[in-house]
C-alpha cells in the first residue's frame, strides 16, 4: 500500500545540491517528504532494510565515492521491490554516454543538474506528471 | 643400343671435355658471385642445419670467417632465449614443408651482439624431391629497424602526450562545471528572491554577472564536447545521414518556421561513421548557416551529396587518392571574409562580437575534429555578404 506522504529519497553526496534540491521541492510541493543520504553505500542499506520501498522516488547523483551512481542504479534495478520504483539519475553530467547508459541500466529520467531554481521547479513538474500520472 | 656414328669418338670425347669444362667455369663464377656478395649472407645448410659453406656477406653480417664455421650448427645465429624456444628448428621444419620460411627478428653475431635480420629459408630437393639441404639468405636490416622502432616511439609518445593533453581538458572542464552550476544557483536566487531590493547599479551588476556564468557554462559544454569527441573511439556503425539530416532539421523546426529559411536535401548516402559525431557535425553547419542568415533576404541552404576520388589538402602528390562523399552545405547568409578561410576551423576562433553572435568559437572545431575521427577532412569557402559554403568530406570506405 503507497504511503499518503509522497517521499522522495535523494542520493547525493554534495551538500549544495541536498540544499537546491529541498528548497525546489518544497516550493514546488510542500506535502512531498524529502529523505537524503550522501553516503552511496548507506543509502543502499537503507534502501533494503525494509520490506517496503523507503521512498516513491528516488533521485540519483551519477558520481559519488564509493558506490557510484550506475552501481548503485544496477544494484537498485536487480531488487524486486524497487522494480516498479522510478529512479531519476541526478547528474552535472549532460553527456549523451551517460544518458544513454543511464537508460540501459533502467532509469526512468536522466536530469542534468540546474543551474536555478526555476528551471529545477520546471524539471520536477516535468518529470513528476510522467512518472505519476502515468500509473 | 644404337651406335652413334655421327661423330667420331675422339672428336665426341672433345666436345664432352668442353661441356664439362664450360660447366665447371659456370659453377666457379656462380661461386665467385656468391662468395663476392656482401649485403647478404647467403649460405647452405645440410638437412640438419649444419652450415656447408660461407660468402663474404655472411662474414660482414654474422663475424665468423669460413674456416670458423662451416661443419657448426647454423643455431648459434640465434639468441639463446629463440634457440630455448626451438626457433631454428621450427624454421627449417616450415621450409621442409612448406619449400620456404620467412622471419624477421633479432640474431646472434659471432661477437655477441645483435642484428635485425631478415631471412629466407629455401629447403633443396633431389631428383626423389627428398629434402637434402637448405640455402638461406640473411639481410641486416637493422638500420631500418631502428630508424622504424624511433617513429613508432615517437608515434607512440605523442599519441600518449595528446591523450593525456584531452584528459586534462576534459577533467578540467568537468570539475570546473560542478562550482559554475552553484556560483549560477546562488546568484539566480539571490537575483529571484532579493533582486528588488538591490539599488538599481547593483542589480544590473548581479544580473552580468549572472549572464558571464551562463556564458561560461556554455563555454566549458562545448569544450567538453570537443574533448570528449576524440577521448572515446567507438565503432564505426552503418550511418543513414540522410536521416540525421531529417532529425537536425526537424529539431530546428521552430527556427527554420521563424526565418522562413528554404532547405533543399539531395539525395544523401548510407556511410561508416558515429553517428553521434555525425549528427553533431552536420547540426553545427546548419545551425550556422540559420544563424548567419542575411538580414536582406530568405535564407536558403541546400545540402548535396557526390562521390569523388581526391586526396586531402596538403598531402603528398604521391599520396593515393581515395573515394570519398563530398557533403556540401552551402547558403545565402552575410559569409565572411575568405581569408578566414581556414582559421574558422581555430578553436576559440570567432568572427563576430558577441553581442551580435553569440558563440564560443568551438563549433567549427570541432565539425574539424569530427571530420578527421572519420579519416575526412572539412574545407570553407565564403564571400562576405553572398554566403558560405562548407563542404565535408568522408571516405566512402572507411576500414
Amino acid at each position: 500500500m503507497k504511503p499518503t506522504t509522497k517521499r522522495v529519497f535523494l542520493i547525493d553526496d554534495d551538500e549544495d545540491d541536498h540544499l537546491f534540491f529541498g528548497i525546489g521541492l518544497n516550493e514546488f510541493d510542500p506535502s512531498i517528504e524529502i529523505l537524503y543520504d550522501n553516503d552511496s553505500e548507506t543509502a543502499l542499506r537503507r534502501m533494503t532494510e525494509k520490506r517496503d520501498p523507503l521512498a516513491d522516488i528516488v533521485f540519483l547523483d551519477w558520481n559519488m565515492p564509493k558506490l557510484s551512481g550506475r552501481q548503485l542504479l544496477g544494484a537498485i534495478r536487480t531488487n524486486n521491490m524497487y522494480k516498479e520504483v522510478p529512479v531519476i539519475v541526478f547528474t552535472t553530467s549532460s553527456s549523451y554516454e551517460d544518458k544513454v547508459e543511464a537508460q540501459e541500466l533502467g532509469a526512468s529520467y536522466f536530469l542534468s543538474k540546474p543551474s536555478s531554481l526555476k528551471e529545477l521547479k520546471r524539471n520536477l513538474q516535468d518529470i513528476f506528471s510522467h512518472v505519476w500520472d502515468d500509473k | 643400343m644404337v651406335p652413334d656414328i655421327s661423330t667420331p669418338p675422339t672428336e665426341k670425347q672433345d666436345i664432352e671435355q668442353r661441356i664439362i669444362e664450360e660447366l665447371r667455369k659456370s659453377e666457379e663464377r656462380y661461386h665467385k658471385m656468391i662468395e663476392e656478395v656482401e649485403d647478404y649472407a647467403i649460405l647452405l645448410l645440410d638437412k640438419e642445419g649444419i652450415v656447408q659453406n660461407w660468402n663474404r656477406g655472411a662474414e660482414k653480417i654474422k663475424g665468423y670467417k669460413e674456416e670458423e664455421i662451416v661443419g657448426k650448427s647454423f643455431r648459434v645465429f640465434y639468441l639463446p632465449e629463440d634457440q630455448l624456444k626451438g626457433l631454428p628448428d621450427q624454421l627449417i621444419a616450415e621450409a621442409a614443408v612448406k619449400g620456404k620460411a620467412l622471419h624477421e627478428g633479432w640474431r646472434a653475431r659471432k661477437d655477441g651482439s645483435a642484428f635485425w635480420g631478415s631471412v629466407v629459408i629455401t629447403a633443396l630437393h633431389d631428383d626423389q624431391n627428398n629434402v637434402v639441404g637448405f640455402s638461406k639468405v640473411t639481410r641486416d636490416l637493422t638500420e631500418r629497424k631502428s630508424a622504424e622502432d624511433k617513429i613508432r616511439q615517437y608515434n607512440n609518445e605523442l599519441e600518449f602526450q595528446n591523450k593525456e593533453l584531452e584528459q586534462f581538458a576534459y577533467a578540467a572542464a568537468h570539475d570546473m562545471k560542478e562550482p559554475l552550476r552553484k556560483i549560477r544557483f546562488y546568484t539566480n536566487m539571490v537575483f529571484d528572491n532579493a533582486g528588488h531590493l538591490l539599488p538599481e547599479k547593483e542589480r544590473e551588476y548581479l544580473k552580468r554577472t549572472i549572464t558571464a556564468a551562463a556564458r561560461m557554462q556554455v563555454l566549458i559544454d562545448d569544450l567538453l564536447t570537443y574533448s570528449r569527441t576524440s577521448t572515446i573511439e567507438k565503432e564505426l556503425k552503418k550511418v543513414d545521414l540522410g536521416k540525421i539530416l531529417a532529425e537536425i532539421q526537424s529539431a530546428h523546426s521552430d527556427t527554420i518556421r521563424d526565418l522562413k529559411a528554404k532547405i533543399e536535401v539531395g539525395p544523401m548516402p548510407e556511410l561508416d561513421g558515429i553517428p553521434f559525431q555525425l549528427m553533431q557535425l552536420f547540426d553545427n553547419l546548419l545551425s550556422n548557416s540559420l544563424k548567419y542568415h542575411h538580414p536582406a533576404r530568405q535564407p536558403r541552404i541546400a545540402i548535396r551529396s557526390e562521390k569523388v576520388l581526391t586526396r586531402e589538402p596538403g598531402a603528398d602528390t604521391d599520396a593515393e587518392p581515395r573515394e570519398f562523399y563530398r557533403i556540401t552545405v552551402s547558403d545565402n547568409g552575410i559569409g565572411f571574409d575568405a581569408k578566414y578561410a581556414e582559421k574558422v576551423f581555430d578553436l576559440f576562433q570567432r568572427l563576430h562580437d558577441k553581442v551580435t553572435y553569440s558563440g564560443t568559437g568551438i563549433g567549427l572545431a570541432l565539425c574539424r575534429k569530427i571530420a578527421q575521427n572519420h579519416k575526412g577532412f572539412i574545407l570553407a569557402h565564403s564571400e562576405e555578404d553572398v554566403g558560405a559554403i562548407f563542404t565535408v568530406y568522408l571516405p566512402v570506405s572507411n576500414s
